[in-house]
C-alpha cells in the first residue's frame, strides 16, 4: 500500500468546489484549505501506478485545478513497524 | 509509543505537506503530536535516516532536494524546504529520484562488444581499450577523427575533464553536448544581443513581475515548480496578467489572460509587430535607448530610425495574416507589454528549437530594452532551461565546440592562452577552430570522418532529428558510452560501455537558470562497479599519457577548484564559490568574486560587482561585456520553418514533453510503476481535423514525413490548433525524431525540433 500527500493547488473560486469533489474520490482524505487555495490531499493506493493517474486525473479534469504537487510517499509493505519517539 | 508503518508514514505525509507550506502542524490533536522535527521542519524517525543536501536531476530550474538515505541505501525524496528555488515544492519526476538510484537497469560493470555482442569486462580491459583505440585513431587519422558528445545532466566538474582531455591534449574541438539540440539558440541570443550567455535577473524577479509575457513554453508541465511560483504572484495580486504565445493550448493556458495561438513557426511577425505598436503608441523608455542601447540588422550598425523605417511592414494586420492569429490580440499584447511596469518573459523550446531560434531570441530581447524592462526588480527577459545543469556545465563550463570555460571562445587566441595556462598545455594544443556542432559531428559519424566518439550521459540514438539518417553511423564508428542505465538506445549500438555512479551516488556542482550554482552531497556509496564519470575520464587520460596534469583530479572538489580558477575575473566569476562554502548554502548566483559576496541578483546595473560606475557614468545599465557597454536591438526578419506545409505534406507537425516523462525515459522509464503508468505513445489531434480524417481517440493514425514514418494513437483534444498535431517524443519503442528535420539555425546550429511538415493517415 502507497500513503501519499499531495498539495493540490487552485483558483481561489473553485476551492469549495474541489474540496468536495476531492473528497468523492475513494482513498483520499483532505486535510483542509490552507493559505487561501492549497488543500492537503493524503492519499493511499495500491500501487503507485494508481497514485500517478490520480494525480494527472486531479491536474487535468478539475475545473480550477492550477496544479498538483507530491510531498510525499511511502511504501507499507516493510513489516516491522517504525517506532515514534514521543516528546510529549 | 509505537505506530504501525502505515500511521507513520500517514504522519510523515501530513507533516510534508504541512512544511512545504509553510503551515504548523494539522494534526496537532492527533497521535501524531509532539514528534520529532529538525531544523529543516521535517519528521525525523529515530532509526538514523539521513537527509543529504542535493539538487533535483531533472530540469534546469534547479530545485532544492533532500536525499534520504538509511544504510547505504536510499530510502525517499523531499523538497529542500531552505531552498529559495523551491521552498520545498517539488513535481511529480523529482519525486521519484531515489527509485532511479537502484533500478534494475542500472549498468553495473564496464562492457565490451565481442562477436557483435556485449560482454562483461573489467575496468582495466574496457580502459585500456578506449585508451589505445583513441590513441590509434589519432595516430592514423588526427585529433578531428575523435569527439567528445557530453551532457546537461553531467556535473559541471565532468564536463570540464571531458573538455580538458579532448581540447586541451588530444587537441579537438569536437566537444559537444545535448544542450545544442535545446538551449543553443538562447546563448545566441544572450551574446548577440547582451554580449554574454545567460539572464540578466534572476527567479528573484517572478516574485515581482505584473506581466508574464511566456512564449513557447509550457511552463507547466515542462518547470511546474517556477509556474506554481508564477501562480502564487497572479493569485497573489490579481493584476498580474499572463500572455502566452503557442501554437497550442496547454496547462499553462489556465493562468493565461491572454493565448495568441499561433502556426508553428511564424510568430516572429508578431513579436515585431508588438515592437512597432511600443514604439508608435510611445510606450518606450527613450532614456534608456539612449543610455544603453545599439541598434543593428545583423551586418552593421543602424539608427534607430532606420529601425522604425524596417518594423514599418509589420502592422498588427500583417503579423495576424502571417500567425494565423486575430490582429486586435496582438495590439491588446503589445499595449499590456506596455502599459505593465515590470513585465518578464520566459521562454523555452518552442523559440529555441527553430531555424530561426536565435533571430526570435533577439526580437524577444528587444521588446525589454525598448522599454528598458530589464535589469530592475520583476522585469526580465528570461530564457528557461530544460536540463539541470545545461547553464552551468556546457555554457559556463564551455562544453560546446566553439567555447573554452569561462564563457570563453575557442577562436581567440588569448582565450586559448588563459585556459591553456590552466590546464599547463601549450597553447598550440587548444585549436583555433571551432569542431563539429552537434548534428556536423553525427553526420561525420556517418561519412568517416570522426571515427571514434565517447557519449557520456545522453542518449543521441533517441534524440538527434532525422534519426535514420544518423544511426548508421553511431552503429560504424567506435564510440564508447558512460551511462548509468542500460540498455538505451545508444548503450546498446555501443562499443564500450562504461557503468558511471548516478545522482546520489557523487559528488559535484549543478548550475541553473539563474546563474546559480549549488553543491550536490554524495550520500550513497556506488552501485555495483560503476565509478564517478571524472574519475573514468581522468583514467583514460592517464592511460593516453597525460597523466601530470590528470593525476591531481582526486576528487571533484580538485576538479572544482580548478575550474573556479578560470573563472576569475570573468563575467560569470565563481571564484568566490568554493566547495567550503556552496556545502553551506543553498547555491550561489554569479558573478561572485570573493567568499564574502553574496552572490548578484541582476547584471549590468548596481549590485553586479562588476558594474563599471566609471563607464556607466550614471546611465543604469552598462554592458560591459560589448565594447561600447550597449546592447543591441536587432532588425531581424521574420522568417518561416525551414520546411513549411505543402499540399503533399499539409500538417505542421510539432513536438515535446508532458510532465511526468523527461527526454528519452532513460531515468523515468526506469521504474516499474512509472513505465506502465505511463499514457502509450500518441499524436494530439484538433478535433476539427480529427472530424475530417474520421480519426477517433485511440484509432491508429500513421504520420508521414519526408524523412520516415510512425504509427501511434491518437487522442483528440482541443489542444493543437487545427492543421497542427503534437507528439510528445519521450518512448523509445516509438521514435519520434524519425520524423523530425535535422536543419539548423544558422547561428546556433540548433535543429528545428518544433516544426516539420506531415501528413496524417487513419490506419
Amino acid at each position: 500500500m502507497i500513503v501519499a500527500s499531495l498539495i493540490v493547488k487552485c483558483d481561489p473560486a473553485y476551492v469549495n468546489e474541489i474540496v468536495i469533489k476531492l473528497n468523492k474520490i475513494p482513498d483520499l482524505t483532505t486535510y483542509g484549505v490552507h493559505k487561501g487555495n492549497n488543500i492537503i490531499a493524503l492519499i493511499e493506493a495500491e500501487t503507485e501506478v494508481q497514485l500517478k493517474e490520480l494525480s494527472r486525473y486531479i491536474s487535468s479534469e478539475f475545473e480550477g485545478v492550477m496544479g498538483t504537487y507530491p510531498t510525499f510517499i511511502g511504501n507499507d509493505d516493510v513489516k516491522e513497524p517504525l517506532s515514534i519517539e514521543n516528546n510529549n | 509509543m509505537s505506530l504501525s508503518r502505515r500511521d507513520f508514514l500517514r504522519a510523515s505525509a501530513l507533516s510534508a505537506a504541512a512544511t512545504t507550506l509553510g503551515i504548523g502542524s494539522i494534526f496537532s490533536n492527533t497521535a501524531f503530536a509532539g514528534m520529532k522535527i529538525d531544523k529543516n521542519q521535517f519528521m525525523e524517525d529515530s532509526k538514523g535516516v539521513k537527509w543529504h543536501k542535493s539538487v533535483c536531476r531533472f530540469c534546469g530550474v534547479g530545485c532544492g532536494v533532500m536525499l534520504g538515505t538509511k544504510n547505504g541505501k536510499p530510502i525517499g525524496i523531499r523538497g529542500d524546504k531552505e531552498n529559495t528555488v523551491n521552498n520545498g515544492l517539488l513535481c511529480v519526476k523529482g519525486f521519484y529520484l531515489n527509485k532511479m538510484i537502484t533500478a534494475k537497469n542500472r549498468l553495473l560493470y564496464p562492457m565490451i562488444r565481442k562477436n557483435g555482442k556485449l560482454t562483461r569486462a573489467t575496468w582495466d580491459e574496457a580502459l585500456d581499450l578506449v585508451a589505445s583505440k583513441f590513441t590509434e585513431i589519432k595516430e592514423k587519422h588526427g585529433p578531428d577523427a575523435l569527439a567528445f558528445y557530453g551532457s546537461g545532466q553531467a556535473e559541471t566538474e565532468e564536463t570540464y575533464v571531458a573538455n580538458k582531455l579532448f581540447k586541451g591534449h588530444i587537441g579537438t574541438n569536437n566537444v559537444e553536448g545535448n544542450p545544442r539540440l535545446c538551449m543553443a539558440s538562447a546563448v545566441g541570443g544572450y551574446v548577440s544581443t547582451f554580449g554574454a550567455d545567460e539572464p540578466v535577473g534572476t527567479y528573484d524577479d517572478i516574485d515581482k513581475c505584473d506581466l508574464f509575457f511566456i512564449v513557447g513554453s509550457n511552463t507547466s508541465e515542462a518547470h511546474p515548480v517556477l509556474y506554481d511560483r508564477i501562480v502564487i504572484r497572479k493569485r497573489k495580486n490579481p493584476n498580474v496578467k499572463v500572455v502566452i504565445i503557442d501554437p497550442r493550448k496547454t496547462p499553462t493556458n489556465k493562468i493565461a489572460d491572454l493565448h495568441l495561438q499561433v502556426i508553428p513557426g511564424y510568430d516572429l511577425a508578431i513579436i515585431n509587430a508588438i515592437a512597432k505598436i511600443l514604439i508608435d503608441e510611445n510606450f518606450i523608455d527613450k532614456k534608456f535607448i539612449e543610455d544603453s542601447v545599439a541598434f543593428s540588422d545583423g551586418k552593421k550598425k543602424i539608427t534607430f530610425d532606420e529601425y522604425k523605417k524596417f518594423l514599418e511592414k509589420y502592422t498588427p494586420e500583417y503579423a495576424a495574416k502571417q500567425c494565423g492569429v486575430n490582429a486586435k490580440d496582438i495590439v491588446k499584447a503589445a499595449r499590456l507589454f506596455g502599459e505593465t511596469p515590470r513585465v518578464m518573459s520566459m521562454w523555452c523550446m518552442g523559440v529555441n528549437q527553430r531555424v530561426a531560434g536565435v533571430f526570435l531570441n533577439n526580437l524577444i530581447h528587444n521588446l525589454h530594452l525598448l522599454t528598458g524592462k530589464i535589469g530592475k526588480d520583476g522585469c526580465d527577459s528570461f530564457s528557461l532551461t530544460g536540463q539541470p545543469n545545461a547553464c552551468g556545465g556546457v555554457r559556463e563550463g564551455g562544453g560546446l565546440c566553439h567555447l573554452l570555460p569561462g564563457h570563453r571562445l575557442v577562436a581567440k587566441e588569448q582565450h586559448r592562452k588563459e585556459i591553456a595556462k590552466i590546464w599547463n598545455v601549450p597553447p598550440e594544443n587548444i585549436a583555433p577552430k571551432p569542431g563539429k556542432h552537434t548534428v556536423a559531428m553525427f553526420e561525420a559519424l556517418t561519412t568517416g570522418d570522426i571515427k571514434g566518439i565517447y557519449i557520456l550521459c545522453t542518449n543521441p540514438a533517441q534524440s538527434i532529428p532525422n534519426l535514420n539518417k544518423y544511426l548508421k553511423g553511431m552503429r560504424d564508428s567506435f564510440m564508447v558510452v558512460a551511462e548509468s542505465f542500460h540498455p538505451s538506445e545508444t548503450s546498446e549500438v555501443a562499443d564500450v560501455l562504461l557503468p558511471a555512479s548516478f545522482w546520489g551516488e557523487k559528488e559535484g556542482v549543478y548550475g541553473c537558470t539563474e546563474r546559480r550554482s549549488q553543491h550536490m552531497a554524495k550520500a550513497l556509496p556506488n552501485s555495483g562497479e560503476s565509478r564517478w564519470d571524472g574519475f573514468i575520464l581522468a583514467d583514460i587520460a592517464k592511460r593516453m599519457g597525460y597523466v601530470e596534469n590528470f593525476e591531481h583530479f582526486t576528487s571533484a572538489e580538485a576538479v572544482w577548484s580548478e575550474y573556479i580558477t578560470c573563472t576569475e575575473g570573468k563575467d560569470m566569476d565563481l571564484t568566490g564559490a568554493p566547495y567550503s562554502r556552496l556545502k553551506e548554502v543553498r547555491g550561489l548566483r554569479w558573478p561572485v568574486p570573493d567568499v564574502n559576496h553574496p552572490g548578484t541578483t541582476h547584471r549590468f546595473t548596481e549590485g553586479d560587482p562588476y558594474f563599471p560606475k566609471d563607464k556607466a557614468a550614471g546611465k543604469r545599465m552598462y554592458f560591459y561585456t560589448k565594447p561600447d557597454g550597449r546592447a543591441v536591438i536587432f532588425a531581424r526578419p521574420d522568417k518561416g520553418p525551414e520546411e513549411p506545409t505543402s499540399s503533399e505534406y499539409p500538417i505542421a507537425l510539432t513536438t515535446g514533453r508532458i510532465l511526468e516523462q523527461w527526454h528519452t525515459m532513460t531515468m523515468t522509464g526506469q521504474v516499474p510503476e512509472l513505465v506502465r503508468s505511463s499514457p502509450r505513445p500518441y499524436v494530439e489531434i484538433n478535433p476539427a481535423d480529427a472530424k475530417e480524417w474520421g480519426v477517433s481517440t485511440r484509432d491508429k493514425v500513421k504520420m508521414i514525413t519526408k524523412r520516415g514514418s510512425l504509427i501511434v494513437e491518437a487522442k483528440v483534444v482541443d489542444r493543437p490548433r487545427k492543421g497542427t498535431i503534437f507528439v510528445p517524443w519521450h518512448w523509445p519503442e516509438s521514435l519520434t525524431n524519425i520524423l523530425t528535420i535535422d536543419a539548423v539555425d544558422p547561428g546556433s546550429k540548433e535543429p528545428e525540433y518544433k516544426v516539420a511538415a506531415c501528413r496524417v493517415e487513419k490506419v
